[in-house]
């Protein structure tokens, strides 16, 4: 019997809570508190709790064409007919969860080929404040159920409110709703309530939160000229908007996609309004590690490695830029997404960077400013290290 | 030859083993493993830093030497890890180091079959209360003007909470101060009244060590005939040196004891003030309850849940489609709990919610013990509250072959 704890970052939300996987001869079994983690203190919602389950959960481990079980070179080749598609005729679909360094190599891929790049599940937007900044707010105005999308951000909400903060809340009925001071239950923001522009104007530190997929709150909080902590939904969404990569929007003349599909399962809704679109195209290759939505639909899947099998770094909202560690062995057949993108550039003709993770993240901190200056060994302190723009 | 209810000091003959004040743990503990006594050792090791202690599964002897010293930011309880990943100890005999919670934990999981004891040998380790590491670096921060990365040890001695930098700085501050601006230790550490564990089979630490062997011995108490077994055989393989313990020792340990109790039982009484009385508590568990997200994360951690359909999860009882969950939630952890609540804090410590819930848990605690005179954690007398005839059901239950309460009682 081999039992070992690794701590790594939970594969969900934004908040970039750190956590034990419990790993019992090569398998992760539970998942346990990393009480040392300054973004979260060993505190996980239900998401986390369950990560260890849903990373191993429905998983790929073979290539498909077209719905029927394939071999990596044939699938490679096939997915290889990218390269047919001019400029304007390909997109690019990439997940908000990869690690910065994958991110970077998809995004790499992508101006090589002349195809499109879009996000899903993304966002946009810099916060002006942290972490620690909101749970020191005496005035917090809430725009939409965040408390519900990213629980261990909402701890601090309330760790404030607990100091004495006064919470407005503005957005539909919600969880939110029910843990604040002052309440207008809204489908729709376009202005503030009288009494809150008065209560934010009279606060020494006054914070607004938003989700960063949020445009209306996002007007709205602009307007405010108030620290506003926008909050990016998945571990690396704001990793994936540092390197300038946005939410997607399809190519008119769209006709073919590569889509990488990384997502737990809990949260595999999110393609459900892409679906009928990608299916009419004439070629679209998914690399996935779990089975998705997607899977029904598309003409090559390519089984990659998940999240607890890789390494890398992923950036919270705060843009506090994290470890995270592989604890499992991917099952064979599977090979990482650096991997298949290596082999397809190779196919295509592209040149593309390869190294270890430590190596691409070198790569990317010198040709993306806001990288700059962070150090691959320094992001393995429980604190992480902050983006430049943070 | 040692029994239950000697005392001695204690020291490695190991060179590797670099312990807080002797070594005798570690090298107990490793005698333990080397002589198939068990076959895993479940302790905590430093992790990234002084403020990450790691639970740890220890299969090679070798190993354990890294195991050594004190760490005082280990705020987890590991005797659940027993029961989640090691089966219960059914199979498998386990080594484990146990602060007074941890030894409390322990028999509660016990009585509910949870663990086989028969299988654990336990070593208690004195403790004083551990420190949160996020309140730990902040307090190191704010009150000492100290960078916490700078800090390379930390001890909690004659009432001070001391840290030692890497350039040779010790600073020191008074817990209570440090306590009255709510830093220090955490809320149930300060409550607690059990701080030499004699529910172990040993017990062991460094109070009382006094004289020539201060700092470099480990006063150990024997608490068990298994403790007695394998404090003898470590003895006899050569792992560990004895010697009668100094009577002065004796009396500083017995002090330290009295004292420390003394404060728990003060913690305890200002700390369930800030609750009030009679609707006004209930309204003030009402009010902080209504901040849960029914993670769970209260009911994974609790040493006292066990049962495999957690009456939680019943819709007849908690609409599960709420967030917020009815109080019902909560009132029906408080009935399954409250009278074997050991007070370990994992509850509250892991709640993404804030809501006090070791507080809440503790304070019906102690008026449940004064109602019905019975303690938990401190043997295997089962709580009295919970069923009539306790005993026969459990024997009942136990024939079933299934640990379903609902089940068995209810499904005939």
């Amino acid at each position: 019997m081999q039992m070992k704890y690794v701590t790594t970052i939970c594969p969900y939300c934004g908040t970039g809570c750190a956590l034990n996987l419990v790993i019992r001869d090569g398998k992760s079994v539970g998942v346990a508190p990393s009480h040392r983690s300054p973004v979260c203190s060993g505190k996980l919602c239900s998401r986390g709790l369950h990560a260890a389950d849903a990373l191993d959960e429905a998983r790929i481990e073979l290539p498909y064409i077209k719905g029927e079980p394939s071999d990596w070179e044939t699938a490679i080749n096939k997915a290889a007919e990218l390269k047919k598609y001019a400029a304007g005729e390909i997109a690019v679909i990439t997940s908000s969860r990869l690690t910065n360094e994958t991110q970077f190599l998809v995004q790499k891929f992508a101006q090589g080929m002349g195809a499109d790049i879009g996000v899903v599940n993304g966002g946009t937007g810099l916060p002006t404040v942290t972490l620690n900044g909101i749970g020191e707010a005496d005035v917090i105005l809430v725009l939409g159920d965040v408390m519900k999308a990213l629980p261990l951000t909402g701890n601090r909400i309330l760790q404030a409110k607990e100091k004495g903060a006064r919470v407005l809340y503005l957005g539909p009925q919600s969880y939110s709703a029910v843990q604040a001071d002052t309440v207008e239950i809204t489908d729709e923001y376009t202005d503030l309530p009288p009494g809150f522009s008065a209560l934010l104007k009279n606060a020494a530190h006054p914070v607004v939160v938003h989700l960063a997929n949020d445009p209306a709150a996002a007007t709205l909080a602009e307007g405010l000229k108030i620290n506003t902590a926008v909050l990016y939904e998945t571990n690396n969404g704001r990793g994936t908007a540092a390197m300038g990569i946005a939410p997607l929007s399809l190519p008119e003349n769209i006709k073919a996609a590569f889509i990488i599909a990384e997502t737990p399962v809990m949260e595999q809704d999110i393609y459900a309004d892409l679906l009928e679109k990608l299916d009419s195209l004439e070629l679209t290759v998914v690399a996935a590690s779990t089975e998705t939505s997607l899977s029904g639909i598309a003409d090559i899947v390519l089984p990659i490695s998940a999240l607890h099998e890789s390494e890398g770094t992923v950036t919270n909202w705060e843009g506090r830029i994290q470890k995270i560690k592989p604890a499992v062995v991917p099952a064979e057949g599977v090979k990482t997404l650096d991997a298949v993108l290596a082999d397809l550039a190779g196919k295509v003709g592209l040149s593309i960077p390869s190294g270890t993770p430590e190596e691409l993240f070198t790569t990317l901190s010198a040709e993306i400013p806001v990288f700059a200056g962070a150090e691959y060994v320094q992001i393995a302190k429980p604190e992480g290290v902050f983006l430049r723009e943070a | 030859m040692s029994e239950k209810g000697d005392m001695f000091y204690a020291w490695t003959k190991s060179d590797d083993i670099k312990g807080e004040c002797g070594g005798a743990v570690i090298s107990i503990l490793k005698y333990a493993l080397e002589a198939k006594i068990v076959d895993v050792v479940l302790t905590v090791r430093k992790g990234y830093d002084i403020y990450d202690p790691q639970p740890v599964f220890i299969t090679d002897p070798a190993e354990l030497a890294s195991c050594a010293g004190s760490l005082h930011c280990g705020t987890f309880l590991l005797p659940k890890l027993i029961k989640k990943y090691l089966n219960g100890a059914k199979d498998l005999k386990v080594g484990i180091t146990v602060k007074g919670c941890d030894a409390k934990a322990l028999y509660e999981l016990a009585k509910r079959q949870q663990i086989n004891m028969d299988n654990v040998l336990s070593v208690g380790l004195n403790c004083g209360g551990s420190v949160s590491p996020t309140v730990a670096r902040a307090m190191i921060a704010e009150k000492y003007g100290i960078d916490p990365d700078d800090v390379v040890k930390e001890e909690i001695d004659k009432g001070q909470f001391i840290v030692m930098t890497k350039d040779g700085q010790h600073k020191g501050i008074k817990i209570d101060e440090l306590e009255e601006e709510g830093l220090g230790r955490r809320a149930n550490c300060q409550r607690c009244e059990t701080k030499i564990p004699r529910q172990a089979d040993l017990a062991c630490g460094n109070w009382g060590v006094f004289g020539d062997k201060a700092g470099k011995a480990t006063f150990v108490e024997v608490c068990s005939a298994k403790g007695a077994s394998v404090f003898d055989g470590a003895v006899s393989a050569g792992a560990i040196d004895v010697c009668a313990p100094d009577p002065k020792g004796l009396e500083i340990r017995g002090k330290i004891e009295t004292v420390m109790v003394k404060m728990g039982k003060k913690a305890q009484k200002s700390q369930f003030a800030t609750l009030g009385e009679g609707t006004e508590r209930l309204a003030k568990i009402m009010q902080d309850s209504s901040r849960c997200i029914t993670c769970r994360a209260c009911i994974e951690n609790c040493p006292i849940c066990y049962c495999v359909e957690c009456s939680t999860l019943k819709p007849h009882l908690v609409d599960q489609t709420q967030t917020p969950p009815d109080f019902m939630f909560h009132l029906i952890r408080f009935a399954h709990i409250a009278d074997s609540c050991v007070n370990c804090g994992q509850c509250q410590e892991l709640c993404p919610a804030e809501i006090p819930n070791a507080l809440f848990m503790h304070a019906q605690q102690v008026e449940l013990e004064k109602m019905f005179g019975h303690t938990p954690g401190i043997d295997m007398e089962l709580p009295v509250l919970a069923f009539a005839e306790e005993i026969d059901e459990r024997a009942r239950l136990n024939a079933t072959g299934s640990d379903m309460i609902f089940e068995n009682v209810f499904g005939e």
